[in-house]
């Protein structure tokens, strides 16, 4: 981090969580502190019980803290919001009685609605298109959730977050569940849409590959407590490539530290 | 779906072939065991002249508002339990209470309240259908994905949004079983009250048509009434319900 000085778009400072259970209270997080960049892609990295869902879940405005703050551009935030949208691992996430085409229209409506903007149902359409096609589904729009395979689903669903117009997409391991092939295209497609688009990214992920592809900056936590241990700066050029000798030095590197 | 029409077909008219069989063979008297072609020839008669038609019109009109009445009045009773737990206490307690009871156990007491009118029958439909079809909702709209709780938030849906948007399509299944339903307690509801409140509007309804036959010994026309019934039955439960679940629980992937 340098004598730098960081533009702080969105800051966790001193974010603590903790659940009680009959028998004892169990420490989540503990003492988490991070400033997070415009348009910068982040990931998340730590190995399960971390707390790492749990920190996005307070990012998006879905869990309260126990003390701390969350400030976006100095300001305190406490409730979740359109400018902060979460994508998540389980494919019912798209609604299954709606089109593929409707499924993102439900996002520029509500955004256009959020933002106080009236546009006509062509224009709803136009914009909906435009993301899909940005996932390469537009041949689908006219399909129900239920005909896509896992994949397609969760490009849909990015579609839908990207179509919100979200300045922050939170992503909870959403490649989790699919397979490894589609997950490395998926991940491309994720890389390539954050260049194309001015999106800040902020990926959850317990796969170590899967961090160094795709982000600029590695937060790497530990369990019990979930705390940073520590912030790499991810220099690679992209496109990445999986068999460079860079890419898997920054591998290993992250790997010792996980074991640590 | 075609094979379940075709062996349908085939077993009516073998068990037609066997009933008719029975009837002319003289094992009973025709009095009480009319062959198929008396029953025709009073289902034709009664059709032609007009009575049976009104009839019909009669019990599926008064159905049709009786569920048409208890569906709104479920909706509503499921949305406020949803959004309010202490109306859920009262709902799920007046639930407890009035579901089991069968609707013919009321009719007494309805009769001397509300007298022997469509009123009447209304109320025991509409009885039969409320509970059954507000339980089916509410465990539709509580049994929706939590991640669809967490869009709504996220995409901040006021709560009317959530309701027409995300609630009421993701519990459709269920309110289509509850539907079901709804509809054979109230067509039973119907007919038994129809027998015991009489001719209303001067003509009554079904039950009312197969009671009066019975008064006079025409059995052929007791037949021909149950098989009106019969047909009502196969026409919404395979056609009506059917489509509906076409066009939308099965469009969208099936129950969960």
């Amino acid at each position: 981090m340098g004598g730098l000085k960081m533009s702080s778009y969105l800051e966790l400072k001193n974010i603590n969580k903790s659940f009680e259970t009959e028998k004892e209270k169990k420490i989540v997080l503990a003492d988490i502190n991070l400033k997070i960049r415009e348009n910068e892609f982040l990931t998340i990295l730590g190995p399960s019980g971390c707390g790492k869902s749990t920190l996005l879940k307070i990012i998006a405005g879905f869990s309260k803290t126990d003390g701390g703050k969350l400030l976006k551009k100095g300001k305190t935030i406490k409730e979740a919001g359109m400018d902060r949208l979460m994508l998540f691992q389980d494919f019912e996430q798209l609604f299954p009685w709606q089109k593929v085409i409707n499924n993102v229209e439900f996002a520029v409506k509500q955004a256009a609605k959020n933002k106080k903007l009236k546009l006509s149902s062509v224009q709803i359409k136009e914009r909906a298109l435009k993301y899909l096609k940005q996932v390469k589904l537009r041949d689908y729009q006219n399909y129900y959730p239920h005909q896509l395979s896992g994949g397609m689903k969760q490009r849909v669903a990015l579609a839908r977050t990207l179509a919100a117009e979200a300045e922050i997409m939170l992503m909870d391991e959403p490649f989790g569940s699919v397979d490894s092939q589609t997950r490395q295209e998926l991940q491309q497609l994720l890389v390539q849409l954050w260049q194309e688009e001015n999106r800040t990214i902020i990926f959850v992920t317990h796969d170590i590959r899967e961090a160094v592809f795709l982000s600029q900056r590695i937060i790497v936590m530990k369990n019990e407590p979930g705390q940073i241990i520590n912030i790499v700066e991810n220099k690679l050029p992209y496109p990445r490539k999986r068999s460079s000798r860079n890419f898997n030095h920054l591998f290993e590197e992250l790997q010792s530290q996980l074991h640590s | 779906m075609k094979s379940k029409y075709k062996q349908r077909f085939f077993w009516g008219i073998l068990l037609a072939f066997i009933w008719q069989l029975t009837a002319v063979s003289g094992i009973f008297s025709e009095l009480i065991f009319p062959g198929l072609d008396q029953i025709s020839i009073v289902l034709f008669k009664s059709l032609q002249d007009g009575t049976l038609i009104k009839q019909i019109a009669f019990s599926l009109s008064v159905i049709a508002q009786g569920l048409f009445l208890a569906t709104i009045m479920a909706l509503l009773f499921a949305l406020t339990a949803y959004f309010s737990s202490t109306a859920a206490g009262l709902i799920d307690t007046l639930t407890a209470l009035a579901h089991p009871l069968p609707g013919i156990a009321l009719m007494p007491l309805i009769l001397i309240w509300f007298g022997s009118g469509r009123m009447a029958i209304l109320i025991v439909i509409i009885h039969s259908v409320l509970w059954p079809l507000s339980l089916n909702l509410s465990t539709g709209f509580n049994s929706i994905p939590d991640i669809y709780t967490l869009i709504a938030k996220n995409y901040r849906l006021n709560k009317f949004e959530f309701m027409y948007k995300i609630l009421i399509p993701a519990s459709l299944p269920y309110f289509i079983s509850g539907l079901k339903i709804a509809w054979a307690r109230s067509w039973r509801a119907l007919i038994s009250a129809e027998m015991l409140f009489g001719a209303i509007n001067s003509l009554g309804g079904l039950g009312w048509y197969i009671f009066q036959r019975r008064v006079f010994f025409d059995l052929p026309g007791v037949f021909a009434g149950i098989i009106v019934i019969i047909m009502i039955g196969i026409v919404v439960e395979d056609f009506i319900f059917a489509k509906l679940e076409n066009k939308t629980v099965k469009k969208w992937g099936g129950l969960k």
